[in-house]
């Protein structure tokens, strides 16, 4: 149970990591994010950032010592060796729940996207509808399409970011000054909110096995973290630069807002499209997000991988129904916050000792063997 | 058995499509597309009137061009009030130009911004302005080129005048960052009615979102030096002949004035830097960098000599400094920083956090100090 | 198919029993079997063949001729005389009845035990033509013809190696056709080979009609849209494909090979690109890919912005769009759909219709209609010049499966463009792209070298570097050996006047 077998055509490169991982971490949460984290540290953001950057390093550093120490198994291979298969299956329920909470908070944020922006009279349902069909359609194809579309879809968004030239400029230089204002509590209030913004890397616990060549794992998982953290200091940065104090605090999506202004000779309005586009940012979070739920409730309760697929899409059209409301999407976005600084980056510090005692004593069992 | 999943994915989406509930589509030949406003507040009642410039397509009359006049409390009534008037749905999405009258500027016109930047649909690129005179009557101006609408002239005459360097751009986007910017106030074109065409006249100061006074087109040049940097400017200087009489070649007569000499710069590439000197006493030092070619003289003057140059340059220095004393003392007379005085000494003073109001009280005070440094590059292909 | 005799050994017999036995209970009475009986110092002989399916020269000549000249009469002493290589003695009825199906005349000595027949079939093929669909402007113009001795020898005579290695399989339980596999032994991937003959062994169809058919049983997911296996006409094609490492399927009687596994990329490559120096190569391989996007992009977002995004039109073309379409009575979507079919209908009869007609049919449909239904307000003239840019770029595509792809693809593309804007656009390009990366040409990955990433391969597949510095094979082909040659060594730097 703990060893997981896997067929070679269905591993994949370390070097995707660096994709996975990034697309992960992106998703709804950079559009709001500078003003979340301006109303906190102010000019300082990019201390915050350093700050939360230099706590995710540490955290994957973490996570990849403590899969390092087991080859070829997940997160609840690893638990259920060490602490019985109870308490593997439950931390694995619990990381279940979490992450289908994190896929709900995707889909309605992005709903509220397209239903702000462009279509105020679209249906939630359909918009939901649609981006499940594309999940499912995706995920049936296994782990090799779920990175696939990742990395495809990375490559279809990346190029937005070349976009930030328009609005750097027209930055307003005395927006950044004076500098190093902010208290340590505002600072430290700010590394809270980037961390919040910068979860998805924990799918790393559940995408090891999957990884061809495990001695690279660590050095693009730790790429893909940096450049997560330069991508939010950069459109941050920008945003600051961009807006006034006021105006900033006062725009809920700033990224988006500050698409209003990129034109092109035959394309008036970017943001309309860049809004629509965003669908394929959020689609590499929902697809791994299923895949790594139908994946591992497989593992803790054994039926067959597609009926929970099934069943999760299927729950997740209808609790959708349900939270159709500005009020459900800030209370899911929170829990998600505030589980992910629990479950993203003080659980692996808390299996950390586990994972040294069991290296040591797998090295003295080596050596009393010699 | 993969594929039939897929097949099976296809048919149910296609089946969701068939019974979704549609989208109302916005065809554009069924849109009244608006691309101007302008406000103006009716002096007998609380409403505001407004002046709607939008196209309509019509098969038969090549220009689209309407102007519905209409009135409410707040800006989507107006909308409303004007699509009773037309058989099209009137949408704001390619809305360029903003224009406020002045009885409304005079009051304030932040109220009316706010639905702008809560709609998604409206462009943060549109220009706003202040008209001196009832927009209604500015926006009935017959004379506006070859523009399909008045909307798209009044766009593109400030959208020349900011290209040129000539005035200080306003964009939604930057009226709204100098508002909110701490220690500096935005700055708006001034549009006038003359021979039945639109132009702009001066540009407009206010203090927050009212307007408090104007520059006229020459001093406007002062207020960019120091608002922003120039990089092809052109500016037109008037000196005293008699400080160059030692280097004039051969005297001209001059028949607008004798004792003038006239001294165009074009090519002007500017660089200023205010710094807080004193943050008690509230003194400041501007920093100046120009140069620029002489592109006209009025009197035939040896420019390639040392000392004419020389002399040329500190008097445009003299000239320069004058003015700006002159225009940042009426800004603080009217206690409208638009130079961004207070954007400084806000950064100076860390800690203390200043507001726009304080500022505003701060602002009149103020001690400037100038350092401007000239430089002639070129002077044509005449000597 | 096969008749049971009551007798396990029919021989000897008489002349005309035989005759009369094959043609009743073999040939059903058929009219167009032919004898001739020979005498020689009183023994008599019957060459015995199916009229139209032997070559006249070879029967007469060599055959009636060697016979009627060759002393002694024993089949022994026929088989030396007779100069003809596919010779065979049989000594029952079925098998000769077989023989004389695929060509052969059949010989039989009064009272011997056995039966003679030799293989003289008549072959109708046409002589190697300029290639029709896939025409090259640089390069060899040769095409297939559809008889595989004739591709065979237009593949041999290109890649004169032993390495090339070519296994025969028979397909087809109703008409059997010969299906040929041709690598390159030393290059090309075991596995590819491997699955590709299982595929082809474990086949069990009535009848493959065509190479194009061929693929139709074999792919890997035949409700894709896309083509999964190149088919292509040009034995330089062919043949380079081959030295890539891909593997190539001759059908008999089809004028096209086969050649798999495929990236979608690959099927926007020609020949052409090698043949011409490497920027221009780069640049039509660039511009190609590009106009693939035009053509699926450009009428959509027509759709979408006139329909719901009225806000990206820019205010220039605002006027001049709006005023053309005032006169247009259907809602965007309609009149894209109209205009776009209208286009395919012009193309389809002008595919149809003779050559010199074609040519006429193009004109009035493309000038006369176009120009008509803009004046008629049927739709507006911004569209005419979309739909017509789109449909000229998706004939760019050098497969001709793959245009068709691309132009068909748009109208799914329309209506959600249609119907949901640009998310609904966006959603269309999500699914396609998802489909891309699901789908597999022979096991191997077809959206490579984009997914599995392969910057290697870049220059393999979307752009073109000079050859001396892509001296490597596309890694996607996983070929045995990965080098076309050794690296050559770089020149002394030298300063600028040394």
């Amino acid at each position: 149970m703990s060893q997981l077998q896997i067929p070679l055509d269905q591993k994949i490169k370390a070097v995707y990591l660096f994709i996975v991982l990034h697309t992960m971490q992106i998703g709804v949460g950079i559009a709001g994010y500078p003003r979340l984290v301006f109303m906190e540290a102010g000019r300082d953001s990019w201390i915050s950032i350093i700050v939360a950057a230099i706590v995710l390093h540490l955290t994957i550093a973490c996570i990849v010592f403590i899969l390092n120490t087991h080859k070829d198994t997940d997160l609840h291979g690893i638990l259920t060796s060490w602490f019985g298969s109870f308490i593997g299956k439950l931390i694995t329920l619990v990381f279940i729940v979490y992450f289908f909470i994190m896929f709900l908070s995707v889909m309605l944020n992005y709903i509220e996207f397209v239903q702000v922006f462009i279509f105020p009279q679209m249906s939630s349902w359909f918009i939901s509808a649609a981006l499940l069909t594309l999940v499912l359609y995706a995920v049936l194809g296994g782990i090799r399409v779920a990175v696939g579309a990742s990395i495809v879809f990375f490559f279809g968004s990346i190029w937005m970011l070349g976009l930030l030239t328009e609005p750097i400029a027209l930055l307003d230089y005395d927006g950044y000054f004076p500098m190093f204002e902010a208290d340590m509590r505002a600072i430290l209030e700010g590394a809270k909110i980037t961390s919040f913004t910068i979860l998805g890397f924990e799918l790393l616990w559940f995408l090891y096995p999957y990884i061809h060549d495990k001695s690279k794992v660590h050095r693009y998982s730790q790429l893909a973290m940096a450049f997560t953290i330069a991508m939010i200091t950069v459109i941050t940065m920008v945003s600051i630069g961009f807006y006034a104090q006021g105006q900033l605090e006062s725009k809920i999506w700033p990224l988006l807002s500050m698409m209003k202004i990129i034109s092109f000779p035959m394309f008036e309005r970017f943001d309309i499209l860049a809004v629509a586009l965003w669908m394929i940012i959020i689609l590499p979070n929902l697809i791994l997000l299923a895949w790594m739920l139908s994946i591992s409730s497989k593992r803790v309760f054994g039926w067959k991988q597609k009926y929970f697929l099934y069943l999760f899409v299927l729950i997740a059209f209808i609790c959708q129904y349900h939270f159709d409301n500005r009020h459900y999407v800030n209370m899911f976005t929170d829990y998600v916050g505030q589980a992910g600084m629990y479950l993203g980056f003080l659980f692996p510090f808390l299996l950390l000792p586990f994972a040294i005692y069991k290296r040591v004593k797998g090295k003295k069992k080596a050596n009393a063997k010699n | 058995m993969r594929k039939t999943n897929c097949l099976g994915i296809i048919l149910s989406f296609f089946i969701l499509i068939t019974s979704s509930s549609c989208i109302e589509p916005n065809i554009i030949e069924e849109l009244g597309i608006v691309t101007a406003y302008g406000f103006d507040q009716n002096p007998d009642t609380q409403e505001i009137d407004g002046t709607v410039v939008l196209y309509q397509f019509n098969p038969d009359i090549t220009d689209a061009s309407q102007i519905i006049h209409s009135s409410g409390a707040t800006f989507d009534t107006i909308r409303a009030n004007a699509n009773k008037q037309s058989g099209y749905q009137i949408v704001n999405g390619q809305l360029q130009t903003l224009i406020f009258g002045p009885t409304i500027s005079e009051e304030g016109i932040f109220p009316y911004l706010d639905t702008i930047e809560r709609n998604a649909a409206v462009s943060d690129m549109l220009y706003v302005a202040v008209a001196d005179q009832p927009t209604r009557d500015l926006m009935s101006a017959s004379n506006y080129e070859e523009a399909p609408n008045i909307g798209i002239y009044l766009h593109r005459l400030i959208e020349t005048a900011v290209k040129s360097e000539v005035i200080v751009s306003s964009t939604f986007h930057e009226f709204m960052r100098s508002y909110f910017r701490v220690g500096l106030d935005p700055v708006v074109p001034i549009l006038t009615v003359e021979d039945n065409k639109v132009e702009v006249n001066a540009i407009g100061m206010m203090q927050n979102d009212v307007l408090v006074g104007t520059l006229s087109m020459d001093e406007i040049f002062y207020a960019r030096l120091l608002r922003d940097r120039f990089k092809e400017g052109r500016v037109e200087l008037t000196m005293n002949l008699d400080d160059f009489d030692e280097y004039i070649t051969q005297y001209v007569n001059d028949p607008r004035s004798e004792d003038d000499l006239h001294v165009v710069i074009d090519q002007l590439g500017s660089r200023a830097s205010i710094n807080v000197t004193d943050t008690e006493a509230l003194n400041f030092e501007v920093d100046i960098k120009l140069n620029g070619r002489v592109i006209e003289l009025s009197q035939r003057i040896n420019l390639d000599e040392p000392g004419p140059l020389k002399k040329m340059e500190s008097e445009i220095e003299r000239q320069i400094e004058e003015n700006l004393i002159e225009v940042v003392g009426r800004s603080q007379e009217l206690g409208s920083d638009i130079f961004g005085f207070g954007v400084q000494y806000n950064n100076a003073t860390r800690g203390q956090s200043l507001t726009t109001d304080d500022w505003h009280d701060l602002f009149p005070n103020i001690n400037v100090n100038y350092n401007i440094d000239v430089e002639i590059k070129r002077f044509g292909i005449v000597q | 198919m096969k008749r049971r005799f009551k007798k396990s050994c029919y021989f000897p017999c008489k002349l005309e029993q035989l005759e009369q036995d094959l043609k009743n209970q073999y040939f059903q009475a058929s009219p167009d079997l032919a004898s001739k009986i020979i005498h020689h110092d009183g023994k008599r002989c019957i060459v015995v063949f199916i009229d139209y399916l032997v070559d006249k020269d070879h029967l007469y000549d060599q055959v009636v001729g060697e016979i009627q000249h060759t002393p002694s009469w024993d089949h022994e002493t026929f088989k030396d005389t007779i100069p003809i290589t596919g010779s065979k003695q049989h000594t029952e009825l079925n098998p000769i009845g077989d023989e004389l199906l695929e060509g052969a005349a059949c010989v039989y000595i009064e009272g011997e035990k056995d039966c003679l027949t030799f293989l003289i079939p008549r072959v109708e093929k046409r002589e190697p033509d300029r290639a029709e669909t896939e025409s090259l402007i640089f390069g060899p113009k040769v095409s297939f013809t559809e008889s595989m001795d004739t591709n065979l020898n237009l593949v041999h005579k290109r890649m004169d190696t032993s390495s090339l290695k070519v296994e025969k399989f028979v397909i087809g339980n109703t008409v059997p056709t010969e299906v040929r596999i041709v690598y390159l032994e030393d290059i090309a991937n075991g596995d590819n080979v491997k699955e590709l003959r299982d595929r082809l062994s474990v086949l069990n169809v009535d009848d493959v009609l065509d190479a194009s058919t061929l693929t139709q049983y074999i792919e890997d997911n035949s409700y894709s849209i896309f083509p999964q296996f190149i088919t292509t006409e040009l034995p330089d094609r062919f043949c380079y494909s081959l030295k890539e490492g891909r593997l190539g399927v001759l059908v008999d009687k089809s004028a096209s090979g086969v050649v798999t596994p495929a990236s979608f990329f690959s099927f926007f490559q020609t020949t052409e690109d090698n043949y011409t120096r490497w920027n221009m190569g780069a640049f039509t391989r660039l511009l190609r890919i590009i106009a693939m996007f035009i053509s699926i992009t450009l009428t959509p977002t027509y759709v979408a912005a006139l329909t719901y995004h009225y806000e990206i039109i820019p205010d220039a073309l605002l006027v001049s769009l709006g005023h053309s379409r005032t006169r247009v009575p259907f809602p965007p979507l309609l009149e894209a759909l109209i205009l776009e079919f209208l286009i395919e209908l012009i193309r389809e009869a002008g595919a149809r219709l003779p050559t010199k007609v074609g040519q006429t049919m193009g004109i009035v449909g493309g000038i006369v209609i176009g120009q008509a239904v803009v004046q008629a307000g049927f739709t507006s003239n911004i569209l005419i010049i979309i739909v017509a840019l789109s449909a000229l770029a998706s004939f760019t595509t050098p497969s001709y499966l793959m245009g068709s792809a691309i132009r068909i693809i748009r109208f799914p593309l329309m209506i959600f463009a249609g119907l949901w804007g640009f998310v609904g656009l966006v959603f269309s390009f999500a699914f396609i792209a998802i489909h891309l990366v699901k789908q597999r040409s022979l096991n191997r990955p077809y959206f490579v070298p984009v997914y599995p990433f392969q910057p290697r391969d870049l220059d393999n597949s979307i752009f073109r570097i000079p050859f001396l510095h892509s001296n490597k094979r596309a890694y996607s082909n996983k070929p045995k050996k990965i080098q076309r040659f050794p690296k050559p060594k770089k020149p002394k730097k030298s300063d600028i006047d040394e």
